[in-house]
C-alpha cells in the first residue's frame, strides 16, 4: 500500500506538504471537528447569533431569541427571532405598529408564552400598542391591545394561566392582568387585577417625604410565582440614594399583600419552583425574600439577573464583575447553600431562562452572543 | 439697476436634491458595510490558517495514526473483512484531514490587521466606485472590475494599489456626470435602489457568515483570549495526548485486535 506525502519511521509519523486547496470546503470538516470536541469539553454552548447591539432582548422556552431589527430596504423596525439551539437562518417578523418607531435601537417589551410558540410585543417609544405574534406561523396574529400609555415590561406565567404588563404613567402607571390559556392565542379582554401606583405609595413603609426618599418613577421586573398565586413587582423609585420597592400582591386581584424595600436598584426577580421564596438582585446582590417569614436575606453571590430553575432549587444567574476583577460571568448557582455548581465567562447578559423541562438555560447577551447550559444528568 | 430674484427650485429639482441627500447617505453606510463584511471576511480567513496551522494539522497527524493503526491490525488478522472496512475507511479519513490541513497550516498566517488608513481609504473607494451606485451598465461594469481589484488590494494590505485605482476612477470619463434634471432624477432613484438591495444583499451575506462554524470557532476562541486562555493551544494539546496514546499502541507488540 502507498502512502504519499506520509513518512513512517518506527511507527512515527509526519505530514509533509502538499498543494493548497481552497480552504473553504477543505477545512470544513476540521473546524466542525473542532467545535464538536469543544462542545465535549464544556458544559456551556457559545454561540453568536447577530453582530449589532441590541439591548431589549427575550429568551424563549425553547432557545429562541427575539429582538427588534431593522429593515434599511423598507426602512422600518420589524422583530427578528434567532435561534440558540439549531442552526437555522434568522428570520423576521413585521409588525404594523400604529407609529413605526425609526429608530432601531428603541426600547422595546417582549413576553414569550411558555409554550414557545406566541410572542406579545409592545414598543414604548414608538407606539402604545401590543401585539401577538406567531413565531410557528412566522405571522402576526393581531393587535391585542391599544392603550392610553406605553406598555413597559410584560410577563407570561410560567403555567401559561396569566398574562401580566405594566404601563408607564408616572403617578397613573399600572400593572393589569389577564387571564390566558397555556398553548393557546393570547386575547386580552377585561383584566383580572390591577395595581395602581396610589395604592402601594400610600402604605410605602417610612416617610414618604424624608430625604432620599426618592420618587417613583416607574414599574420594572415582574414575576409571576409558579403557583399563580403571587405577583412579586418591582417599584423604581428615582433618586441617588433611593431603594426599589418589591410589590408582593394576591393573584388574580393583584390585592396588595406586601411592600418589601430593596437594597438599592432591583434589576431583576424571579420565584423559587415551589413558590416559597422571592429571588432578587438588588444594586449587584442576591438577596432571597420568604413568602412564610417576610424576612429578607442576602444570598452568598452577586448577581443581576436571576432565574430560578422550575423545579431544582438552583438558579441561574449573571453578574457582570467579580470581586477584585472587571470580569462578569454567567454561573448556576445552589439555592440551598449558595454554592456555585458552574460558570462561564459572560458580558453584557440581558436575558436568562430555563427550558420548559429545565435541562437548559439559555442567556443572551446584547453583543448578541447566546449562552445554553446543559444540566448535567 | 438689474434685481436679482431667487428662482425657486421646480419640483423635480427640490425631488431630485432629497434623492442625492439620500443616495450620500445610503453611500456612507454602504461603504461602512463594505468595510464591514470584508473586515469580517478577511479576519475569518486568517483565523481558519491560524486554526488549520495549529490545530488543524494535529487533527492530520492523529488521522494518520488512526489509519495506520487500522492497517497494522489487518495486516495481522488478514482474513476479518471488517478490519478491512475500518482500515479503508480510516485511510481514507486520513487523507481527507491531511488535504483539509493542506500547506496553508505549516508557515504562520500573517494577521490581518488593517490599519485606519487603509481602512480609511478602502471605505472611499467603496463608496465612489461602489458597482451598485451606478445605472449605466458600462461603468457597473468597470465598478465590478475595480471593486474586486480594491478587495484584493485590501485584503493584502496594499494601501497604494487602493490609491492607484481610486485616482485611477477619479480621472476616468465615467466619473463625469451631466444631463438634465429628469434623466438624473430616474438615475439616483435606481441608484438608491441598488443600493439598497446590495445592503440587503450584505445583510444575507453577514447572516451566512454568523452561522459559518468557523465563525462560531472564532466566538470560542475570542472568549477564551478574554478570559486569558489560548484556547488553539489547549485544543492541540487535547490532541497531542491522544496522538501519543495511540502511536504508544502501536509501539506495542503484540497488537491487540480491538472487538
Amino acid at each position: 500500500m502507498t502512502r504519499p506525502r506520509t513518512t513512517s519511521k518506527s511507527g512515527k509519523s509526519a505530514i509533509s506538504k502538499r498543494a493548497s486547496r481552497a480552504l473553504a470546503t477543505q477545512s470544513a470538516a476540521l473546524v466542525r471537528r473542532g467545535l464538536r470536541d469543544l462542545a465535549r469539553d464544556s458544559n456551556w454552548l457559545i454561540k453568536k447569533l447577530f453582530t449589532r447591539r441590541m439591548s431589549e432582548l427575550a429568551v424563549s422556552p425553547s432557545g429562541q431569541v427575539c429582538a427588534t431589527s431593522y429593515d434599511a430596504r423598507a426602512g422600518r423596525a420589524r422583530i427578528s427571532i434567532f435561534d440558540i439551539e439549531l442552526n437555522v437562518p434568522a428570520f423576521n417578523l413585521d409588525v404594523p405598529f400604529n407609529q413605526p418607531p425609526e429608530n432601531p435601537d428603541r426600547r422595546a417589551s417582549f413576553a414569550w408564552s411558555p409554550c414557545g410558540r406566541y410572542i406579545v410585543a409592545g414598543s414604548p417609544d414608538g407606539s402604545r400598542e401590543l401585539h401577538l405574534l406567531d413565531v410557528h406561523a412566522k405571522s402576526h396574529v393581531r393587535l391585542l391591545l391599544s392603550s392610553d400609555h406605553a406598555p413597559d415590561s410584560l410577563v407570561w406565567g410560567e403555567s401559561g394561566n396569566y398574562f401580566a404588563a405594566s404601563f408607564a404613567a408616572g403617578d397613573f402607571s399600572s400593572i393589569p392582568v389577564w387571564h390566558a390559556a397555556h398553548g393557546q392565542e393570547l386575547s386580552l379582554g377585561r383584566t383580572a387585577g390591577e395595581i395602581g401606583v396610589a395604592d402601594w405609595i400610600a402604605a410605602r413603609p417610612g416617610n414618604d417625604a424624608a430625604e432620599d426618599a426618592g420618587q417613583f418613577q416607574n414599574y420594572g421586573r415582574m414575576a409571576i410565582s409558579p403557583t399563580d398565586d403571587w405577583l412579586a413587582a418591582v417599584a423604581e423609585i428615582d433618586g441617588d440614594w433611593a431603594d426599589d420597592y418589591l410589590l408582593l400582591a394576591r393573584m388574580p386581584s393583584l390585592r396588595l399583600a406586601d411592600i418589601h424595600p430593596g437594597q438599592g436598584h432591583i434589576t431583576d426577580v424571579t420565584w423559587s419552583s415551589g413558590s416559597e421564596h422571592v429571588v432578587y438582585c438588588a444594586s449587584g446582590q442576591a438577596f432571597r425574600l420568604s413568602l412564610a417569614s417576610r424576612e429578607t436575606s442576602p444570598l452568598p453571590f452577586a448577581a443581576e439577573l436571576c432565574r430560578c430553575h422550575p423545579t431544582l432549587p438552583i438558579a441561574g444567574c449573571f453578574a457582570s464583575w467579580l470581586k477584585n476583577s472587571a470580569k462578569g460571568r454567567l454561573f448556576v448557582a445552589n439555592l440551598a447553600d449558595g454554592t456555585v455548581l458552574d460558570e462561564c465567562p459572560a458580558e453584557g447578559v440581558v436575558d436568562i431562562r430555563w427550558s420548559g423541562d429545565g435541562t437548559k438555560l439559555y442567556a443572551v447577551s446584547q453583543d448578541g452572543l447566546a449562552y445554553a447550559y446543559e444540566v448535567p444528568v | 439697476m438689474t434685481t436679482h430674484k431667487a428662482r425657486r427650485a421646480k419640483p423635480e429639482e427640490q425631488e431630485l436634491d432629497d434623492k442625492r441627500l439620500e443616495r450620500t447617505r445610503l453611500e456612507s453606510d454602504l461603504a461602512d458595510r463594505e468595510l464591514r463584511l470584508t473586515n469580517v471576511q478577511a479576519e475569518l480567513s486568517s483565523f481558519e490558517r491560524q486554526y488549520l496551522r495549529q490545530v488543524g494539522l494535529r487533527y492530520a497527524e492523529l488521522d494518520e495514526l488512526k489509519a495506520l493503526l487500522a492497517e497494522k491490525m489487518v495486516e495481522r488478522d488478514p482474513g476479518q473483512e471488517r478490519l478491512h472496512r475500518a482500515a479503508d475507511e480510516a485511510r481514507a479519513r486520513a487523507h481527507e484531514s491531511q488535504a483539509a490541513a493542506g500547506t496553508e497550516g505549516l508557515e504562520a498566517p500573517p494577521t490581518f490587521a488593517p490599519t485606519a488608513e487603509i481602512k480609511s481609504v478602502y471605505r472611499e473607494v467603496a463608496r465612489r466606485v461602489h458597482p451598485d451606485l451606478t445605472s449605466d451598465r458600462a461603468d457597473r461594469a468597470k465598478r465590478q472590475t475595480l471593486m474586486a481589484a480594491a478587495n484584493a488590494a485590501y485584503k493584502a494590505g496594499h494601501v497604494d494599489r487602493l490609491h492607484t485605482l481610486l485616482a485611477d476612477y477619479e480621472a476616468s470619463p465615467e466619473a463625469v456626470k451631466g444631463e438634465g434634471a429628469g434623466a438624473d432624477l430616474v438615475r439616483v432613484i435606481r441608484q438608491i435602489s441598488q443600493a439598497r438591495n446590495r445592503i440587503s444583499e450584505i445583510e444575507a451575506e453577514t447572516e451566512q457568515i454568523i452561522r459559518s462554524d468557523i465563525f462560531q470557532l472564532r466566538v470560542r476562541w475570542e472568549e477564551a483570549q478574554r478570559a486569558g486562555r489560548d484556547m488553539f493551544e489547549e485544543m492541540a494539546r487535547r490532541v497531542e495526548e491522544q496522538s501519543r496514546i495511540l502511536q504508544r499502541r502501536l509501539e506495542e507488540q503484540p497488537m491487540e485486535v480491538a472487538s
